[in-house]
């Protein structure tokens, strides 16, 4: 237990989270790219695999990372419960005058009157906002708390609480949410296998892209949400601009090509042939049979020259078009919409060769898409969100709430003149409130006497 | 082509006035400081002219309207130097201390000179429409916020150096002048300290605006990307710092060398985590 109220134990925690998570963003990470990770290893065959072994290429996932954010939590609990605020010690010091001469700013003076003076002096802490409070001494010595912006006091404790909502909002999602990407082709559907027997269609997507760039600058997806067949809801969606049902959200996560194609076209000098998803269409001309099965959208060719597709997006469209001419042998070409002058053909094993382009092209493709979706239920969201309200309440009232704590005791002396006694407190420490304290004093003698 | 010509006359003279803070450091004409201030004042004014130039192109494009032009590398570093001249401009307005120029100013300039060597590296001043996760009220709330906090993280770094400066000239058998001129140990120190207390909460919520976000678009609040983690790391190191200045008391050298570490993470999370992140990597904004 003492352990976890050392300060150097703490900084110590803070600063192995702050290497652990500085080492996540310089080695791969399996939840971003796989292959990398891959990569890694293999270049480096004795270090890779005790990385694996301690969790290093998923890091933030891993069971002693996860560890050490408990700790962190636990540690966060146990020093903000040993130190909730209360009254200042020396407010129940038996030595009241003693109390406030101690404190890093005091002023002490005689006053012909205790009990006026006493009077005028927490008056004047009254008028100016502070929270006066009659210290409970009987009738000798008279004294006074007083405190301006006491909910500081505060502040460190809700920031710390929120923390701990933070972090439990967390691991709510991770023990009882989910989160999975969906991806359903243009006009079809794809399960939630996170919810049994729900499932979402695309009834309609559309992307534009800036002319300058070829970034994308919007992309909406018509998505309908079927309960066991039931249709729950229905609304266009886009990044920023999700769809929630009960229990259940829905971002416009990303969009690609599918691999499949709904039209496309091969163009000779003097004419057009329209490809058919049903069968071979025969030219007119050449009496030549064609028909077209695999669409890539970011044509690449593989170490061992077999096609590949590298990415979704339509980078690269090409598609594979097997010719099978009146007479002689059918040939499997790959064509490149925005590369005419490049050809390649695909032999019996799949392998590719480079060819001269053939008498057409491929005049156009207009490949199936598909919209990958993020199925999200987060039942920690809410704390999480409460948890960054109360963070921004702690930080406020911590930062930029200054509270000053007064102590004023007036002193009644057999024989001789009265005194009173002030001594202050504050949160940003003795030079912050010296100007303001010295002011303070000034005015206070002008009151007493 | 106006916007850029603008924004390097306003870096121009944000180094003449960073050049005028470092004489003004050896000596003692309160006309040098004046001056400094008139310089970066009027740098301001040719940087806002810039700005407003720069918002207007960039509303040409139907997507960007209403969000600020911050989705770019130049974009960044133009709104970086202007947020630390201007916080510089109004600590030195309040505290009287334009003797602290020389070190706070050369972060103004490294960004406004970097901005100018973008737009020479790149032939133009970025104006890209945005990317759809950019287009949201957040775009206008989010990169503000956390550059504040650079800012006033880099007005804090420049305090610190100036109060190891002030320390080794202490320490040294026969001070210069500078020791005389420069702020007292303890009041760098407070300065430093408030400037952190200022900066500390405007990062966090920063950040946690970023999650928030990050939930609306993606789904999730927390991804571990690599700008996320780094500006946690820059958060946790001022957490360091706080604590230990307020629970165990650090002053002076340590507590510097903490605030500068910080600051170190702040320069890493806004420049070197370009090369590592996929959501925020500016330069493959395009």
């Amino acid at each position: 237990m003492r352990i976890f109220l050392s300060l150097r134990f703490n900084i110590g925690l803070l600063c192995a989270l702050i290497l652990a998570s500085a080492a996540g963003t310089f080695l791969p990470q399996s939840t971003e790219d796989p292959a990398r990770v891959e990569e890694f290893i293999a270049v480096h065959p004795s270090l890779g695999p005790l990385f694996r072994l301690l969790g290093l290429f998923d890091l933030y996932h891993s069971p002693w990372f996860l560890a050490l954010w408990a700790v962190i939590v636990l540690d966060i609990a146990l020093c903000k419960l040993s130190s909730l605020p209360g009254p200042a010690s020396d407010e129940t010091a038996e030595d009241l005058e003693e109390a406030a001469r101690s404190r890093p700013l005091s002023g002490r003076w005689t006053v012909p009157d205790q009990a006026k003076a006493f009077a005028a002096a927490t008056d004047l802490l009254a008028s100016l906002g502070y929270r006066v409070r009659r210290l409970a001494t009987g009738t000798m010595p008279m004294a006074s708390s007083a405190e301006l912006h006491g909910l500081q006091a505060w502040g460190s404790l809700v920031a710390h609480a929120s923390l701990v909502a933070i972090l439990a909002g967390g691991l709510l999602k991770g023990l009882f949410g989910f989160h999975e990407f969906v991806a359903a082709a243009e006009g079809g559907t794809a399960p939630v296998t996170g919810r049994p027997g729900w499932i979402i269609g695309v009834t309609d997507f559309s992307v534009e892209r800036y002319e300058d760039t070829g970034a994308n600058k919007r992309f909406t997806t018509r998505l309908a949400v079927y309960e066991h067949g039931r249709l729950v809801e229905e609304k266009d969606i886009r990044v920023n601009d999700p769809l929630s049902v009960p229990g259940l959200t829905f971002y416009q996560d990303s969009w690609g090509a599918t691999g499949m194609w709904r039209s496309a076209s091969l163009a000779w000098p003097d004419r057009e042939l329209e490809l058919s998803k049903d069968g071979p269409m025969a030219d007119p001309e050449s009496g030549a049979r064609f028909s077209a099965d695999l669409y890539a959208a970011d044509f690449g060719i593989t170490a061992d020259g077999r096609p590949d597709n590298l990415t979704t997006e339509p980078r690269n469209p090409a598609l594979r078009v097997t010719e099978s001419p009146r007479k002689g042998q059918a040939r499997t070409w790959w064509l490149l919409e925005r590369e005419p002058a490049a050809a390649f053909i695909e032999d019996a094993s799949g392998v590719l060769h480079e060819a001269p382009p053939p008498a057409f092209r491929l005049a156009s493709v207009d490949p199936v898409l598909f919209s990958g979706v993020q199925a999200v239920h987060d039942p920690g969201y809410p704390l999480v969100l409460g948890g960054s309200l109360a963070w921004l309440a702690g930080m406020v009232l911590n930062f930029y709430l200054h509270r000053r704590r007064i102590l004023v005791v007036a002193l009644a002396q057999p024989g001789r003149e009265a005194r009173l006694c002030v001594g202050a407190l504050s949160s940003r420490g003795p030079a912050a409130f010296k100007e303001d304290f010295d002011r303070l004093i000034a005015r206070m003698r002008e009151v007493s006497s | 082509m106006m916007e850029s010509v603008l924004f390097q006359i306003a870096s121009a003279l944000y180094v003449a006035g960073t050049g005028l803070g470092f004489v003004y450091l050896y000596n003692r004409d309160e006309r040098l400081s004046r001056w400094m201030h008139n310089l970066l004042a009027v740098g301001v004014v040719f940087h806002l002219a810039s700005s407003g130039i720069r918002l207007k192109h960039f509303w040409d494009i139907p997507e960007n309207r209403w969000y600020l032009p911050v989705n770019s590398f130049f974009g960044a570093l133009s709104a970086m130097a202007l947020a630390i001249t201007a916080t510089f401009v109004v600590v030195e307005g309040r505290h009287r201390l334009g003797i602290l120029g020389a070190f706070v100013l050369p972060w103004a300039c490294l960004a406004a000179l970097g901005g100018v060597f973008r737009v020479h590296s790149m032939g133009d001043t970025e104006i890209y429409g945005l990317a759809p996760a950019l287009q949201s009220y957040w775009m206008n709330i989010h990169p503000l916020v956390i550059m504040v906090a650079y800012a006033v993280f880099g007005n804090a770094f420049g305090v610190g150096v100036a109060l190891l400066v002030q320390e080794r000239q202490l320490r040294s058998k026969r001070p210069q002048e500078l020791c005389y001129r420069l702020p007292s140990i303890e009041e760098l120190d407070t300065l430093n300290y408030r400037l952190v207390a200022a900066g500390f909460p405007v990062l966090t919520v920063g950040i946690i605006m970023g999650g928030i976000w990050a939930h609306n678009a993606w789904g999730r609040f927390w991804g571990w990307d690599a700008k996320e983690t780094w500006s946690l790391i820059t958060a946790l190191v001022y957490a360091v710092f706080l604590h230990q200045r307020l629970v165990k008391g650090w002053r002076g050298r340590k507590a510097v060398y903490t605030s500068m570490l910080g600051f170190a993470c702040v320069v890493f999370t806004f420049v070197g985590v370009n090369f590592l992140s996929r959501l925020h990597g500016y330069l493959s904004a395009r």
